[in-house]
């Protein structure tokens, strides 16, 4: 019994170990306290020119990292640069480079939605992408855990269960988000209704009176300033969470799979229950592929643009009113009112920043408890 | 026959989960054929779920096919149909031979092979670039290496959206524009790649660098011939995404190029509107497309039979792939 | 590490290798080539291809390099990029509310010395001199451009000049065809109502859909393309303001006036009348040409520049002005006045040679408004020429008339017919042609009444809010 239960805590150990990225470093550094490869012996009877040699050796690293930086030197903190700088230039305008002195400015209209220029409105376009991703993201993980694990237990037919399951992520997303929204239209017009779309007509079957998903009249609250259009977000969801499964479901299932299957054996003669089993193994197991997962797609999701676009088309809606973070982006960028897509962005950065510590919080809490 | 057939999958499936046939002693005849008929039960439930959620996933993808053969005026009916009534093959041969009109316009050929040329350059490019940078910050010790490390990711949090119109003025001002490079250089680096990747290295233990060393085996054979190979389903992963990130490009290419140097997602959301009729083998009978051909109204059957042809060669690249990405993603995947 | 390092180094290399590839390679050479910029679809970027080809002959080393971004706001979208990066094109297709925009720039042309001007230019390619014989048009050409087109694109119609160091007189624009809204209708359905002509008044018209709704239940009887612009002609029309070029108070559009007849075309709307073209979701000339029995339309409201597109499947489509409103006991039926001018922009991708440039430039807008090509482009597309010799042109004046130009023979294909209807019922409305003042903020406006008309139509806001919403959007405090 003691035995068995070592195995149990050893394995239990293991996926937190795996989740430790910095593991490696520390171990190599352990090893290698000075010089670039970690062989050779640092001696005090090395000659001047040798040590520098050497010292410079030990430097060579930058060498390697040196075509990426001045990549990201030229394309990535360069623009980033700009931007921050760009962000506090009052009324800037591109195609004259002058601006209306420093401050504040653009920040305060852009969350007051006071741009003057028409276009998106920020406080809509940041609820749209909060919402859509914390409904969106939460959801497919959950489904995509429920398909791996089905996956998981059957061996018939599994690896043609893969490939379909794995066909929404090699289309294209503008493409699938237009034929999604032909699912979803009513096409004609009020008096005449050429198709109400193939989900109205099976909603139909259960006496719902067709809905205007993604036209002009799709139904919606109004909370204030803000604009609820449920029935959009609705689809949307769908369409993410369609499309944002064969990710983690290829993920997930590859981590399952890769679950030495002495684990297992050793729960089989403890007497656990396939429940047991599923909550106290397969769970801790995956719980680093989960997270990762919740992580990358809250990331991606508060970045999202092109589902948008392909479901609503460019204007994202009727005015605007499926925006998102990066529409905004794009839009003001379009409309040649930099400064606002500058501060907005800013202001975005700052809350995937909050997103990921909280999330950081949360992760640390769970694997050192 | 159906239940016959999962009666023999049972026990199969069953296998590791299998209580009842553990060997406790206690195995009344009863409570075996309970559980029996319980897995039973399970496994008609797994399958159904599986099978319900497959048809779903694989709907849109079914209709994409199925509306790529359709005639347009099928593909606004009323009813929509499940199986187009007659297929259309002139669709694919349709987009094959687009021309957009005039010179300065391109073809779809031109755009295929753009698109190809440019996925397969900024695939190879970038992996170099993402294998040398990530096996610096994983196997070597420099000073502000951890600066720099931490500097890339905090990178990963900004839109890289944002970075549009400053790069457009960077490429604008270096005389960049209407080439290939300015859609295969921004775009080299990719931190969330190189993240992946050095994870991936500092994985494999350092013991191996030394029994290597002892082997007489030089860094770049090290490099080569232990983590590159042990390291491989990554780097498939990272090859097959990085190549569906330039299937899926089109705001800058549309922003920096012009008609002739873009990419396939441009053609395609062009929507097919205002084009010249190519002139058919089969007479000029356009009827499939109702009189919409060349008006400006989007001919969605002929977009939909360009996505296809796009998906295809991811399709049986992934086929190929498979093992080796379901490989990659469940080592690379534990990174958080 | 000695070999690792020497990767590193080579694809250091490699990286700059494609970089200077590309800066000597990639980047083309403009010192020669004519950009152009322009929102034409494909049919008719190859009547302009004979234009181009017309100019490369005559000025042997100059070519034009036509660029087709999208619509009219990916082509304004573009240019605006462009022009912050130092690329914009040297000629491109636009709308006034766009070269407000593009004034700012200090980039925008003044054509006005070179409309005229008779001197001969020598340009050297490849040590051979070629020479332009004159560079502006004669006096007598001008004279004969329609009156009032081209004071359109004097610089006093644009706010802003002076900041640009422009002159009132300078010229910013060029007009390249003309085009305006014209009522397309379906005669066979007009009978079956016991109605012979298309009707006047909105009041006639109105009347009209609601028999045509009693008479086919399923068909919408009006389409109207453009939002924003029936908002624009209405404010015209029953005298409620819109814009305003003063800069102290550029929007008008918060006024009684507006709110009742956005109150009216909502109740219109309730009744099933009309829709438009975002609530269709595409042209409603795709509904127009079903017909009514079908679902469709009787009458569609769309520009003269798209009549290809409104030729009926079983019936021959007519064409008339669009309906006025009767105010004080006249008649007034002003139609917006569109169609795309040319603006030339200066310094577009640095060019040995700016003065040569704009010259040549130059050269191939005459090529654009060379008599027999306007009658050819305005052929094609329904457009109006902007000059009156292509009228007396004769291939034109036959195609006005109905008759196929080479055979003299009737002209049976629908689709010629209607556009010829169409050019020659926009001819006669030059009259009644209006444009709405050009500011920074213009074409904010304009976005904005697409938006209010969808809004009060579909009785999501009421007309007063939806104003007042547009009014803030727009800037306005």
């Amino acid at each position: 019994m003691m035995e068995e239960k070592e195995t149990v805590a050893t394995l239990a150990e293991t996926p937190k170990e795996r989740n430790k990225p910095g593991l490696g470093a520390r171990f190599k550094r352990e090893k290698a306290p000075a010089g670039g490869d970690g062989l050779t012996p640092e001696g005090p009877t090395l000659s001047r020119g040798e040590r520098f040699r050497r010292g410079l050796r030990s430097q060579s690293g930058w060498l390697f990292v040196t075509p990426a930086l001045i990549l990201m030197a030229v394309f990535t903190f360069y623009p980033i640069i700009a931007a921050f700088v760009g962000s506090f230039q009052q009324q800037y305008n591109g195609m004259t480079g002058t601006f209306n002195g420093w401050g504040f400015d653009n920040f305060i209209r852009v969350l007051k939605g006071d741009t003057g220029t028409g276009g998106a409105n920020f406080v809509q376009c940041l609820v749209n992408t909060l919402l859509l991703t914390f409904v969106s993201v939460p959801l497919s993980t959950l489904l995509a855990l429920l398909i791996s694990v089905a996956l998981n237990s059957i061996k018939r037919v599994q690896k043609l269960y893969q490939t379909v399951f794995f066909l929404p992520y090699l289309t294209n997303a503008l493409a699938m988000g237009a034929v999604f929204a032909t699912f979803f239209k009513i096409i004609g017009t009020p008096n005449n209704t050429d198709t109400v779309g193939i989900v109205n007509i099976v909603l139909g079957w259960f006496g719902i009176k067709p809905i205007d998903w993604v036209g002009l009249q799709s139904p919606h609250w109004q909370l204030g300033k803000l604009n609820i259009p449920w029935a959009k977000y609705i689809v949307t969801i769908i369409y993410e969470v369609w499309s944002g499964l064969p990710f983690k479901i290829l993920i997930l299932f590859s981590a399952m799979q890769s679950i030495n299957k002495q684990y297992y054996d050793a729960a089989k003669v403890d007497g656990a229950s396939r429940w047991t089993v599923l909550w106290h193994i397969t769970a801790p197991m995956i719980m680093p592929q989960i997270s990762y997962l919740l992580v990358t797609g809250i990331m991606g999701g508060m970045k999202q643009y092109s589902a948008i676009v392909g479901l609503f088309g460019e204007t994202m809606g009727m005015n605007y009113d499926m925006g998102t973070m990066v529409g905004y982006l794009y839009n003001y960028i379009g409309l040649g009112q930099t400064g606002y897509a500058y501060a907005g962005s800013l202001i975005l950065f700052v809350i995937i920043m909050i997103i990921t510590w909280i999330n950081n919080l949360i992760t640390k809490k769970r694997t050192t408890y | 026959m159906a239940k016959s057939s999962k009666n023999q999958k049972a026990p199969v499936v069953v296998g590791q989960w299998d209580l009842s046939a553990g060997d406790e002693g206690f195995d009344a005849e009863k409570a075996q054929k309970r559980a029996k008929i319980l897995h039973i039960v399970k496994n008609v439930f797994v399958y159904l779920f599986l099978t319900v959620c497959a048809v779903l996933a694989f709907l849109p993808f079914y209709w994409m096919l199925m509306s790529s053969v359709k005639t347009e005026m099928e593909f606004r009916e009323s009813v929509p149909t499940f199986f187009p009534h007659s297929f259309q093959w002139k669709n694919y041969w349709m987009v094959f031979h687009q021309v957009t009109g005039t010179r300065g316009g391109a073809s779809f050929g031109q755009i295929l092979i753009n698109t190809i040329v440019v996925g397969l350059l900024s695939t190879f490019l970038g992996l170099v670039v993402i294998v040398v940078t990530a096996y610096a910050l994983a196997r070597m010790d420099f000073k502000g290496k951890n600066i720099l490390f931490a500097v890339m990711l905090a990178t990963m949090m900004i839109p890289g959206e944002l970075f549009t119109v400053s790069n457009y003025i960077t490429v604008a001002k270096a005389g960049m524009t209407n080439s290939y490079t300015v859609l295969i250089l921004p775009f080299l680096v990719s931190v969330y790649y190189i993240y992946l990747l050095r994870n991936n290295f500092m994985q494999i233990p350092n013991s191996l660098y030394q029994a290597a060393k002892v082997d007489g085996l030089s860094d770049l054979g090290y490099l080569l011939k232990v983590m590159i190979p042990l390291t491989a389903p990554t780097l498939i992963s990272i090859t097959l995404l990085k190549f569906i990130g330039t299937w899926n490009s089109y705001i800058w290419p549309r922003l920096v190029n012009a008609q002739q140097w873009q990419l396939i997602t441009n053609w395609v959301t062009g929507g097919f509107v205002d084009r010249v009729q190519p002139t058919s083998p089969w007479g000029e009978n356009w009827t499939i497309y109702g009189g919409l051909y060349g008006t400006s109204e989007t001919l969605d059957t002929l977009k939909m039979a360009a996505v296809c042809m796009v998906s295809l060669p991811l399709l049986i690249l992934f086929i190929f792939c498979r093992k080796y990405i379901m490989r990659g993603v469940s080592k690379s995947g534990t990174k958080g | 590490m000695k070999k690792l390092i020497t990767i590193a180094l080579a694809s250091c290399m490699a990286i700059t290798g494609c970089v200077t590839i590309a800066a000597c390679g990639g980047g083309a050479d403009y010192n020669h080539t004519i950009l152009f910029y322009s929102s034409q679809g494909d049919a008719l970027a190859t009547v302009t291809e004979e234009a181009i080809a017309a100019f490369e002959e005559k000025y042997p080393g100059w070519t034009v390099e036509h660029t087709k971004p999208g619509g009219y706001d990916e082509v304004l979208d573009k240019v605006r990029q462009d022009l912050t990066a130092g690329l914009q094109p040297d000629l491109a297709y636009c709308y006034a509310d766009h070269v407000a925009q593009y004034i700012e720039s200090g980039k925008v042309v003044d054509m006005d010395q070179y409309l005229t001007n008779g001197e001969s230019y020598t340009y050297t390619v490849d040590e051979v001199d070629y020479t332009v014989d004159r560079i502006g048009f004669t006096e007598e050409e001008v004279e004969n451009f329609i009156p009032g087109y081209l004071e359109e694109g004097r610089a006093k119609n644009f706010t802003g000049y002076a900041d640009a160091g422009l002159t009132e007189t300078a010229l910013l624009t060029l007009p390249f065809v003309k085009s305006t809204e014209l009522l397309y209708y379906n005669p066979d359905a007009l009978k079956k109502l016991g109605y012979s002509e298309a009707p006047e008044t909105w009041d006639d018209l109105w009347k009209m859909c609601k028999e045509a709704r009693q008479m086919w239940p399923t068909c919408t009887p009006l389409g109207y393309d453009s939002e924003a612009n029936w908002f624009i002609t209405m404010a015209a029309q029953r005298n409620f303001g819109y814009t305003d070029p003063d800069p102290a108070n550029h929007f008008l559009f918060v006024n009684s006036g507006a709110e009742e007849w956005l109150g009216e075309i909502a109740e219109y709307h309730d009744l099933g009348y009309f829709t438009t073209q975002q609530e269709y979701n595409s042209y409603t000339s795709g509904l127009f040409i079903k017909g009514p029995e079908n679902g469709g339309l009787v009458f569609c409201i769309g520009s003269s520049g798209g009549a290809s597109n409104q030729a009926g499947n079983d019936f021959t489509t007519e064409v008339a002005p669009i309906p006025g409103t009767m105010r004080d006991g006249e008649l007034h039926a002003e139609c917006i006045s569109q169609g795309p001018s040319l603006v030339m922009l200066a310094g577009g991708h640095k060019a040995a040679n700016p003065t040569e440039k704009q010259i040549m430039t130059f050269q191939f807008i005459k090529e654009l408004l060379d008599i027999k090509f306007q009658a050819k482009f305005a052929k094609e597309s329904g457009y109006n020429p902007m000059r009156t010799e292509v009228y007396e042109e004769e291939g034109y004046a036959a195609f006005l008339a109905q008759k196929d130009p080479e055979t003299g023979k009737d002209i049976t294909v629908k689709k010629d017919l209607v556009t010829s209807k169409a050019a020659a019922a926009a001819q006669l409305l030059t009259e009644r042609f209006f444009t709405s003042p050009a500011f920074v903020g213009s074409s904010t406006a304009r976005a904005q009444m697409t938006t209010v008309v969808q809004y009060a139509m579909l009785g999501q806001k009421a007309p007063h809010k939806a104003l007042e919403d547009a009014y803030y959007a727009c800037g306005g405090k």
